[in-house]
Order: structure tokens, then sequence, then C-alpha cells
């Protein structure tokens, strides 16, 4: 022991671990990447908590962002893409496609489809803003992106979290943290993006159209929409099963009355807990060293349009329907956005609109029709791109 | 009888057909140089191979043909390139090969494993040339020369298109005087010059099948090759996206008829009177009155303050029984029975 101290064995052991043990910090192993990425997580959990924006889904997702880019050795077990860590065992469920069923499940139990049963003309609606879906499809193949990936990116402007999530699993799983950051950073973006769209396209005359008030909904008609939406959408479209099934199976919960305790837990603590893994997990994703690539900010651009290309589609879709509707049955133009399935936000964009031209026009209800149809028309819109190139 | 005596003709046909010039139709189809991760031996060994495939219709046996390789830089004694030759054993059932059937052989060296186990390595050193010659040793039935700038890849194998074409009718055709004057590297090169199809690395290693198989492209691949700008997918998938949610509102707004009028009857019949059957007006509000509903409520709530005070009061509850022991918590309602 002496002889070892005196060789200066114990200063040089020190030393080594002292040495080791800095290359395994963060700040050993920092680049301005991950400066880059902890900014962008910052950002989010601000926008989350001081501005309100979408944070059940921000503050997790930006909490994540900072986890998933806290610099370290590789070979530790830590990082959400090493086999054996805890965060790839969380991962799985958002690789593999679990994750979204079940939140798909939960807001089933969460939406009333009263407004889209009691006028389902509206459903129309769901379907036409998918050209954002498919427009950014087109866009996303001019920049030479594969098909594949072209659809994956396209599913953003469906404005369904969940929905990009589960698509992009399977169809461009390399890319599946800058869609799933770009789709639900633009929900929290929906009052932006859409709002100059929506003026735009309409005229002020077309603004202050006042629709039928929606009739009551009997129990039954409730109770068969679920049966029958998932009967007649998954006939068509098998491969969106996974959601669709999930979803109505959750509104049947809730609409049946009989099984009350199954829809509080789906819309309750199940969407909570699968929210929680879903926002760290996908936040954590993103990963310095796999997100900021040229693709990702490629995504971003897309993204953006295809929000963009999917509020015109639904305000220009319902101008056109009125040509064919009598006066008194016309439909507000200015729900024509609220297709876009980021619910209630998009029909909130509505309902802010319609007040903010006739303070007496409450659009809510209205939009909240085409709304939930967004819902049913982006997964049956991913169901048809898995279909093709998955 | 008849049926005996057919069987015997068969027979003798059958044996007839394995005949000396059936082995011709043989061709070497594929050889893979460096196996990693492909096919394994009997001994569970990856070993480079040699796969033949016999592109006729009647069975042919492989006895007593040679399977040799020539080597790139090593010589024999009159200054031609050194072929050594395996000799695949007669009287050997399994050397029989199955019309359009394959036989792989593993280049192991030792020449003591098996029958398809050769003699010579593709490996160790360079070669240049797989060569299957017939029984007399010297004539070749068939050649695979390595392109010249053939670098062996693991587990990528150099092959021969072209399934159906029989080699011995596309061969070059020699005379025995030709033959005679040319060196046994003229020879070789010659056949293998006059060849119409040349070997080639394949998209997929296939021991013991066919090397035309499909290229293994992506489906998303495809469809973006036949639409590339993606508009057919928009336009198909758009109309998909319609006709699924036309079919919900179509059936919706039959559904919705159907209960508005049966509503509708319900209600006239509390009534004592035949309501018309399209009165959808009745049950009704305005926005204005849906508004003020909603305003009324919205103060109502707002009224009711959370933070009545600053008192807290607590009431202590006894409670003999809680979700965690009482049965009655999970039991499920009896169904209440309405009576007319």
């Amino acid at each position: 022991m002496m002889m070892f101290l005196q060789s200066g064995g114990f200063s040089a052991f020190i030393e080594d671990n002292i040495q080791e043990f800095w290359h395994i910090t963060g700040f050993a192993n920092a680049t301005w990447e991950h400066i880059v990425m902890l900014a962008v997580g910052l950002f989010f959990i601000y926008l989350g908590i001081r501005h309100k924006m979408e944070p059940m889904l921000l503050v997790p997702i930006g909490f994540g962002i900072l986890i998933g880019n806290i610099p370290f050795a590789d070979g530790m077990e830590i990082g959400i893409y090493e086999e054996g860590s805890v965060l790839n065992y969380l991962y799985f469920g958002v690789k593999n496609g679990i994750y979204p069923p079940l939140i798909f499940l939960g807001i089933g139990a969460m939406t009333d489809f009263s407004a889209l049963i009691s006028n389902p003309k509206l459903m129309t609606i769901g379907a036409a803003v998918q050209l954002g879906i498919f427009g950014a499809y087109i866009v996303s193949l001019a920049f030479g992106f594969t098909a594949a990936e072209a659809g994956a990116i396209g599913i953003i402007g469906g404005a369904d979290g969940p929905t990009a999530i589960f698509l992009s699993s399977r169809l461009a799983p390399d890319m599946m943290g800058a869609i799933a950051i770009a789709a639900y950073s633009y929900m929290a973006l929906v009052p932006v993006l859409q709002p100059w769209v929506m003026k735009l396209c309409t005229t002020p005359k077309e603004r202050l159209i006042r629709m039928k008030p929606p009739r009551p909904i009997s129990q039954s008609e409730k109770i068969m929409f679920p049966i029958i939406g998932l009967l007649l959408t998954c006939f068509i479209v098998p491969s969106g099963l996974p959601l669709l099934g999930m979803l109505f199976l959750g509104n049947l919960l809730k609409e049946s009355g009989v099984t009350k305790r199954l829809a509080a837990t789906a819309s309750g603590p199940l969407i909570d807990i699968v929210t929680i893994l879903i926002g760290l997990t996908v936040g954590a994703s993103t990963q310095a060293t796999t997100f900021l690539t040229e693709k990702s900010l490629m995504v971003f651009v897309i993204g953006a349009a295809s929000f963009v290309i999917a509020t015109f589609g639904g305000v220009l879709f319902v101008k056109f329907f009125n040509l064919f509707l009598k006066e008194g049955n016309k439909i507000n133009p200015l729900i024509g956005n609220a297709g876009v399935s980021a619910v209630p936000h998009a029909a909130r964009v509505s309902q802010d609109m319609g007040l903010k031209y006739d303070r007496t026009n409450h659009l809510l209800m209205h939009a909240m029709g085409p709304n939930v149809a967004g819902v049913i028309g982006s997964a049956v819109a991913a169901g048809i791109l898995l279909g093709f190139l998955g | 009888m008849r049926k005996f005596l057919l069987g015997i003709v068969m027979t003798a046909l059958c044996g007839f057909s394995m005949s000396a010039q059936g082995v011709l139709n043989v061709r070497i189809n594929e050889v893979l140089v460096i196996n990693e991760d492909n096919i394994v031996d009997d001994y569970g060994v990856h070993e480079s191979w040699i796969e033949l495939f016999n592109t006729g219709y009647e069975r042919v046996d492989l006895g007593g043909c040679y399977l040799g390789i020539r080597y790139a830089d090593r010589y024999d004694s009159d200054g031609n390139k050194l072929i050594k030759k395996y000799y695949i054993p007669r009287n050997d059932p399994s050397t029989q090969m199955a019309p359009l059937g394959y036989k792989v052989f593993f280049c192991e060296g030792t020449d003591t494993k098996g029958t398809f186990y050769t003699n010579f390595t593709l490996g160790e050193y360079p070669v240049d040339m797989v060569i299957l010659f017939n029984a007399n040793g010297k004539d070749v039935i068939s050649v695979l020369r390595f392109p010249e700038d053939y670098v062996p890849v693991p587990d990528v194998s150099l092959g021969i298109m072209g399934h159906e074409e029989i080699e011995s009718k596309i061969f070059p055709t020699f005379s025995r005087k030709q033959i005679r004057r040319m060196s046994s590297d003229e020879y070789l090169d010659a056949v293998a010059d006059g060849l119409k199809y040349k070997p080639e690395v394949l998209v997929k290693t296939t021991p013991s099948a066919t090397n035309e198989v499909a290229p293994d492209v992506a489906r998303h691949e495809i469809f973006r090759r036949q639409d590339p700008s993606g508009g057919i997918m928009a336009l198909i998938a758009m109309s998909v996206v319609f006709l699924t949610l036309i079919a919900i509102f179509v059936v919706f707004k039959i559904f919705g008829k159907v209960m508005v009028g049966r509503t509708n009857r319900k209600e006239a019949r509390h009534k004592g009177e035949v309501a018309p059957v399209r009165n959808t007006k009745s049950t009704s509000y305005t926005g204005e009155e849906v508004a003020a509903i909603a305003l009324a409520l919205q103060m109502y709530k707002s009224d009711v303050h959370v933070e009545e005070s600053t008192v807290i009061t607590i009431n202590r509850a006894s409670r003999m029984y809680s979700p965690w022991n009482s049965k009655l918590y999970g039991m499920t309602e009896m169904p209440e029975r309405r009576r007319r």
C-alpha cells in the first residue's frame, strides 16, 4: 500500500477516475445540436405553461425533448434508442403503434358525435379537409421524399397527433419524431395558422350565415352511430381498423350508458397515462443526433403547408357545397376549417371567427360536427395510406 | 397385363432418358464465393458453393462428370491456367438431377465429407472460372467465367439469367480437330466467349432456386414509380375518404328521418293528437336561446364560489364500509323494470 502511494499510483488512480467520470458527463458529450434541442424543449414547456398552448401535450413533449437530449456517452443503456434502456421499453408502444389506438379509445369515450348526427351533411367537410394530407403528400414527393415518407409527412395535415404517430411508425419510423412534433406543434398553432386562410377565402356576407340549430338526438341514434360508423368505415378501409375500431369502441362505451366505469377509465386515467407516455417518449425520440437533419426541417415546412391546404380545402368545399343548398340550409364557411381533427381547437377557431363578425352567431356546436368528422376522416385517410404504401 | 407391359416400357424409357446426352442440359447456374450468412452445409458450416441447374425436361445423372475451377494466377507445366477438378462419384442416387432441378456443391476443399463436397475451395486462391466437364474430363458441358472486374462480395452471388434456355443449344460448337489445336485456356475462353448469357451479380442469392426473382422493391416505391407526382394517389384516396363519409352521411340522414318521425309520433300520442310527421322545430332552440341558457348557467356557476370563506370545517365521517371492503360497491345495480 505504501509503495502504491509512494509511486504516485494513488493520485494517478484518482486522476484516471475523474477523467473517466468527466468523459461520461453531459458536459463532455454536449454538442451544439444538443443545445439547440434543449432550447426547443424549453420553448415547448414555455408555450405549454405560459401560453397554455396544448399544455397536456407540449409539457410532456417538451420535457421529453430535455430527457432525450441530455448528452451521454453511448453504451450506457439509457438512451431511447439503446436496447435494454427503460426509455426504449416505453418507446416500444410508440414504435409498434400501441399508444395511438389507446388514445383513440379515450378520444372516442370523450367525443360527443351529436352535432354530427343531427346534421350529417357536415360529414363531407371532414372529408374535404383531408385534401391537406394528400396535398402535402404531393408536395413531399416533389421534394424528393419516398412515397412512404411522403405519406407519413402528409398525415400531419390531418392534425391528428396519434394518427400521425401511428402512420409514421409504420411508414417512416426514422422520421416519426419530427412528424409527431410537427403534428402536435401545429395542432397547438391552429389559432395562428387558420384564421387568415378563413378570412381570405370568405366574403363578409358568407361569414354572417346563420345555421339551423341542431335537432335533439335520441339515445338510440347515439348508440347506433359507433356501430354503423365502424362497420361502414372499416369495411371500406380495413387498414384503419386499429384507430377506427378503438375510436368507435370508446364512443360506444360512453353512449351505451351501461359501461360508465369503462368510459370513465378510457376517457380519464387511461388516456392520461398514455398521453404522458406518448408525450414523453415522442419528445425523447428527438435525440439531436437523429433529429436535427435537413429532412426534419422539411417536415416542419411541409407540415405547416399541409395545415394551410387543409383549411383552404375545408372552407372552399363549404362554399361549393352552399351552391347546392337552399337558403336557410346553408352552411357558414367559417366552420370549414374545423374539418381538421384538432378537437376542439379548430372548432373554437370557428366560434371565435364567427363571433368576430356577428356577436350573436355561435358556431361552436356546428363546427363540432366537421371537427369530429375530421377525426374519422383522418383515420380513414391514414388507413388508405397504410393500405397503399405500407 | 397391359398395364404391366406399359410399366416396363415406361421404366425403360425413363432409364434411357437418363443418358449421357441429357447431361449437356446441365449448366453452372450460380456461384457464391464468400458465404458468411447464406446457407450452411450438412455440417453447419458456411462454405462457398456452386449451383448446377438441369435446364432439360429429363432426368440427368451427374455421376462420372467433373466439376472444376480454373485459377486466375496459378499455372500448370504447359503455361495454361491451372485447373482443379472434382470427380463426381458414380452410382450415387443423389447425383441424379430431376428435370429443371438444382444441385448445390459445397466447395469445402477436403473431398472427404460426401458427394456434394468438392476437393477445392473458391476463396483460397483467386479463381476466374468454374467448369463442368463430362465423363472424359475434357469436354466442357458448362462454364461460368467471372467478369474481369469481379470482386466477390459476402453473400452476393454470381449467376446466369435466362432460366428456360438450354445452354447446350447456345454453346459454340468446335470440332475435335479445332479443340485439339487449341490450348486448354483458349478452348475454355472460347466457350465462355460464345455463351449467350454472361454471368451477372444477382439481386438475390438463390441456392436451389431460380435466379430470376422479382427485385426486392418496396411496395411504396413501386407505387411511386407508377404515380411519380402523387396525383393519382390523391385522387383515389380523396374519393375513398369522401365515399366512406358520404356512406355514413346517407345512413344517418335516413336514420335521422326515421328517428325524428318516431319522436314526433310519440309526442303526438302523449298529447292525444296526431302530429305532422315532419315537424322538427318543436323541440329545437334558436342560437340566441342556447346562448342565453349557457350564459345563465355560467353566471349561476360563477356565483357559487369555490372559496366561500377562509374557515375550513372538517366533518368526520365514519364509514363502516369502503369501496375496498364492501361488496355493495362492487355489485351491479338491478335493472329497473319500467311499467306503463
